[in-house]
């Protein structure tokens, strides 16, 4: 697998703060919606629009701060697949059961990692299996199926 | 005295070979799930409470209890070894918990949380048998102001505790504050920031937060960069586990204050063990002669969570107990076991069933001994996990994430928000924002909100009723203190920095 | 393993009949109650006492599943969408069945009437209306004058609580007001009454039993329809002359609509056989709770009675917000 690699670098840290600034600013947003109230009921947006507030103040001193020093290379080949490899786990564990969406996990981990070959992958995956089912279905009657559909 | 009359009578239940055996169970069953990552106490007490039905009630108490306080106990070995709490009430232990595994100090690290929480455990049971009507009294005289000025304190001492950059720690204590403002105020009942999802209506879920900040993002982290993960042991041997003395040393204050903070917050209804965890972690900082070493891997950094947790979940008993009014959702679930098996936790528990109770409490360090001896020894194994290849570690620990968190509440929605905090945490480490902050301002932020505003709500909107009583006042004036004593020791630093030079 | 290995004895057993046998078959595999709260509540206690007595009159395991979140709105929806076979049973509360879809303006918001199929009440736990002892008052009138007059607060386990409506409804017919302060579920409630920062609350039977015994408070009324065993002196709302209607919390259990007739009965045989079991009395007794099983039609009426009651409370608390 080649590695999707990035240079955090001060642009990273501007984003980032921007992320920051735009949260605090729907937290202000929805808490001035939400209503202030009064002194001896305060109401349910007093808290958000305060913090909100503060967020954005401090999320602009964080990207005033950032140095491009705080770079750092980064490659995402992990995150690219498995984020999806979790999110695909999620969506199948209801109607598909254990298995299925556990071999979907380990094989969304086998380009994040290098090291990690099929053969491998699929012995985790059947280790994975049974150490669950012994332990979540089994010892701990979670309401999973290992094949969907009870 | 009466007391040891009572604790003889307490231990002749305990010792009996079926207590000691329940026990036994109870508290394997606890670390092994507290080692697991997102299954948590409650999954397991909730399987045993059919199986207690057929037992005596004392003897069900004492595996569901056990299972509660092992959990403490293992959930810092995942903690320590990978960076990822077992439970939510090790996060602290993680700040120089994993620090420390990086440096090959895993064994000790272990080693030295086990004694601390063991310490702990011994220290809040003291103080249980000793004092328990009159602390029980004590936490009842807690009303609104007091706790906001208690969290206010918790707050100010953690916020100002994270290593690197001030604004981007106090940011992220910030977004957490307002994360945890997400789902059903309790004040008016409104439903907020919800973005119309109904899963949402009950706020984000701790363990979700949790597993994504710590677990998931630290996966993808290592997997990101070309940093390694803690080195593998190269021996096993419980001799080479021993902590150098040094070390122990280092251990010994931090415990008792831990032990200390714990069982104080841990006797508060609606606090928890993660509160008392960060408060003890913070605090010790704060006292320490060379905070700035804090988060790089020193032993006060673990040795005081760990003890503080510990001691909490065994002070939570206090209110249980005596008053019947309990402090968290696992405790709930305990006087909910009680009163099944015809017991009634109250004022009256002591006076009516002092068999009950003292057996309990007698159990209580039956069960610590036993943790201890079993813990000990697995030490050499859990550092085994080191040297397991990552290209197998990751993906089990990321399905040990998926099934913990999905077990919470049955539901996919909380392995979604676990991996959006996945990712959220991936970019935080990568651009060097604490994680420890966030949980922490999820978790103190609605009992701050809460507490504030009921404050002014009962008091009719007079703003002095937050000063209305010694222990608010105490605990507002350590506020301000914690604000300005960073302040005052930084500029003192600094003289001595420039003495140094003359 | 050992419900796999009975599925197929009772497949065996049932070659013979196949397809005539199938109505009659149900259950044939196990049946789920769905709890819409975590572990250890009064519903999730409520389910665990019967499901191993249904199971012995189903001849099938029941599972209790904790689908907790969102009012419990996420379990109501979970089983309304389920096949309307009987194997997925909701374990209803006020909370989650009535009160929750009126609280929350939701446009895909299910209805008990139109979505649920009515099998059983479980349980049903009454509140006391308790006032501290040290302040002196004896009877309802005197505190709702005093609650008035003095501003004495109330403590509630949360907005939209049945303990919460109670108190609005008490109001809104002495055309009293005071001011309720919110907590986050019975234990901070109870810990501000008993504290003190509060002076008058609904509880549950179960939660404040010990206060009453200990003599922190004092009971002034009970909300069931007839006076409570464990409280024999202490006066119904009705026989208190002040107000006449009852605030009760029950649980039972509900299939999704469309259920066969045939299977919500044997259901309805399973829950009377569980209830009737004298050790499954005592226990619910031991919560605080009587146990209560009702034929599906006077469920249906019991609900409906509960909702005509409450629904104009909760929109009158939803308009004040």
């Amino acid at each position: 697998m080649k590695s999707v690699s990035v240079r955090l670098g001060l642009w990273a840290e501007r984003i980032f703060a921007a992320f920051l600034f735009a949260m605090g600013g729907v937290l202000a947003v929805y808490g001035w919606d939400y209503g202030l109230g009064e002194m001896n009921d305060i109401g349910p947006g007093a808290f958000p629009l305060g913090l909100g507030l503060v967020l954005m103040a401090l999320a602009l001193r964080c990207a005033y701060e950032a140095t491009p020093e705080d770079s750092a290379e980064r490659d995402l080949s992990a995150l690219l697949f498995m984020v999806p490899g979790i999110v695909l786990w999620a969506l199948l564990i209801d109607w598909a059961g254990l298995v299925a969406a556990t071999a979907v996990l380990v094989l969304f981990c086998i380009p994040a990692e290098a090291k990690l070959r099929p053969l491998g992958a699929l012995v985790l995956a059947v280790l994975l299996c049974l150490a669950g089912w012994l332990v979540f279905i089994e010892g701990f009657n979670l309401p999973l199926t290992l094949f969907g559909a009870r | 005295m009466s007391v040891f009359h009572d604790l003889a009578m307490g231990f002749g239940i305990a010792l009996q070979p079926t207590a000691i055996l329940i026990c036994f169970a109870g508290v394997l069953l606890g670390t092994f799930v507290g080692v697991l990552p997102g299954i948590g106490a409650l999954a397991a007490i909730s399987l045993c409470l059919p199986l207690t039905y057929y037992m005596l009630p004392v003897h069900g108490l004492i595996l569901l209890a056990g299972i509660f306080y092992g959990a403490q106990y293992g959930s810092s070995t995942a903690a320590i070894l990978l960076n990822i709490p077992g439970t939510p009430s090790a996060a602290a232990t993680c700040l120089d918990g994993f620090p420390l595994s990086k440096k090959g100090r895993a064994g000790q690290a272990l080693f030295v949380v086990t004694l601390a929480s063991f310490f702990g455990g011994c220290v809040a049971i003291i103080l249980l048998i000793v004092f328990a009507p009159p602390l029980a009294r004590f936490a009842l005289s807690f009303g609104a102001p007091e706790y906001f000025a208690v969290m206010l304190l918790g707050l100010i001492a953690a916020s100002t505790a994270s290593s690197g950059s001030a604004a981007k720690g106090l940011a992220m204590v910030v977004l957490g504050l307002g994360l945890g403002m997400v789902g059903t105020d309790v004040t008016s009942g409104t439903y907020r920031f919800t973005l119309g999802m109904v899963e949402l209506t009950d706020g984000i879920n701790l363990v979700a937060l949790a597993m994504g900040l710590f677990g998931i993002a630290e996966v993808l982290t290592n997997l990101a960069s070309s940093e390694s993960a803690a080195p593998p042991a190269r021996s096993f041997r419980l001799r080479e586990m021993l902590p150098t003395r040094r070390e122990a040393k280092d251990s010994v204050r931090p415990a008792i204050r831990g032990s200390l903070i714990g069982s104080a917050v841990g006797a508060l209804p609606g606090t928890g063990p993660a509160i008392a965890a960060f408060l003890a972690y913070a605090i010790e900082k704060r006292v320490s002669r060379h905070p700035e070493r804090f988060g790089t891997g020193v032993f006060e950094g673990i040795a005081a969570p760990e003890a503080a947790n510990n001691a909490s979940v065994q002070a939570a008993f206090i209110p249980t107990l005596c008053i019947g009014i309990p402090g968290d959702a696992v405790m709930a679930f305990m006087l909910g076991a009680m009163i099944i098996h015809g017991i009634v936790p109250g004022p009256q528990l002591i006076s009516e069933q002092p068999e009950m109770f003292w057996g309990l409490v007698s159990s209580f360090w039956v069960g610590n001994v036993l943790l201890l001896l079993i813990t000990l020894p697995l030490i050499g194994f859990w550092v085994r996990i080191l040297s397991i290849p990552r290209q197998y570690l990751y993906p089990t620990i990321l399905f040990l994430i998926c099934v913990g968190v999905y077990s919470v509440n049955n539901n996919v929605f909380d392995v979604f928000v676990a991996v959006a905090f996945g990712l959220l945490g991936f970019v935080m480490n990568s651009l060097r924002y604490p994680v420890a902050p966030v949980l922490l301002g999820y978790i103190l932020g609605p009992l701050i909100e809460e507490n504030f505003r009921r404050t002014l709500f009962i008091s009719n909107g007079d703003v002095t009723a937050f000063a209305s009583s010694p222990v608010s006042i105490i605990f507002l004036a350590l506020s301000v203190l914690a604000l300005v004593w960073p302040l005052y020791s930084h500029r003192r630093a600094l003289r001595r920095a420039r003495s140094a030079e003359v | 393993m050992r419900s796999i290995a009975k599925i197929m004895a009772a497949a065996v057993a049932l070659l013979p009949f196949a397809a005539p046998a199938l109505a009659q078959a149900f259950p044939e595999k196990p049946v789920t109650l769905v709890v819409p709260y975590p572990p250890g509540g009064n519903v999730d206690s409520a389910a665990r006492l019967i499901a191993p007595r249904m199971e012995e009159k189903l001849g099938q395991p029941i599972v209790v599943e904790n689908r907790a979140g969102a009012a419990g709105m996420i379990a109501a929806e979970y089983v309304k969408n389920s096949d309307p076979d009987g194997y997925t049973l909701f374990m209803a509360a006020n909370g989650p069945l009535l009160f929750a879809p009126m609280t929350m303006n939701r446009p895909k918001a299910y209805d008990w009437k139109t979505d649920f199929a009515p099998i059983s009440s479980v349980s049903i736990t009454p509140m006391a209306l308790t006032v501290r002892s040290d302040l002196g008052i004896k009877t309802l009138p005197e505190l709702v004058e005093r609650a008035d007059s003095d501003g004495l607060l109330m403590a509630s386990p949360g907005a939209g609580t049945t303990n919460h409506l109670a108190a609005e409804k008490l109001m809104a017919e002495t055309g009293k007001k005071w001011r309720i302060v919110h907590y986050k579920g019975n234990a901070p409630a109870l810990a501000s009454l008993a504290g003190g920062e509060t002076a008058f609350a609904f509880d549950q039977m179960s939660v404040i039993l010990p206060q009453i015994k200990e003599g922190t408070v004092t009971p002034l009324a009970v909300t069931s329809k007839e006076r409570v065993k464990a409280l024999p002196d202490v006066p119904t709302l009705a026989e208190t002359g002040v107000v006449d209607f009852q605030a009760v919390t029950f649980t039972g259990l509900l299939a999704p609509a469309g259920t066969p007739k045939d299977v919500v009965a044997k259901l309805v045989d399973a829950v009377d056989y569980a209830l009737s079991d004298e050790e499954v009395q005592k226990r619910f007794a031991d919560l605080g709770s009587d146990t209560q099983a009702m034929s599906p039609s006077e469920f249906g009426d019991f609900l409906a009675e509960m909702d005509k009651t409450w629904r104009p409370v909760v929109a009158e608390v939803n308009a004040k917000r």
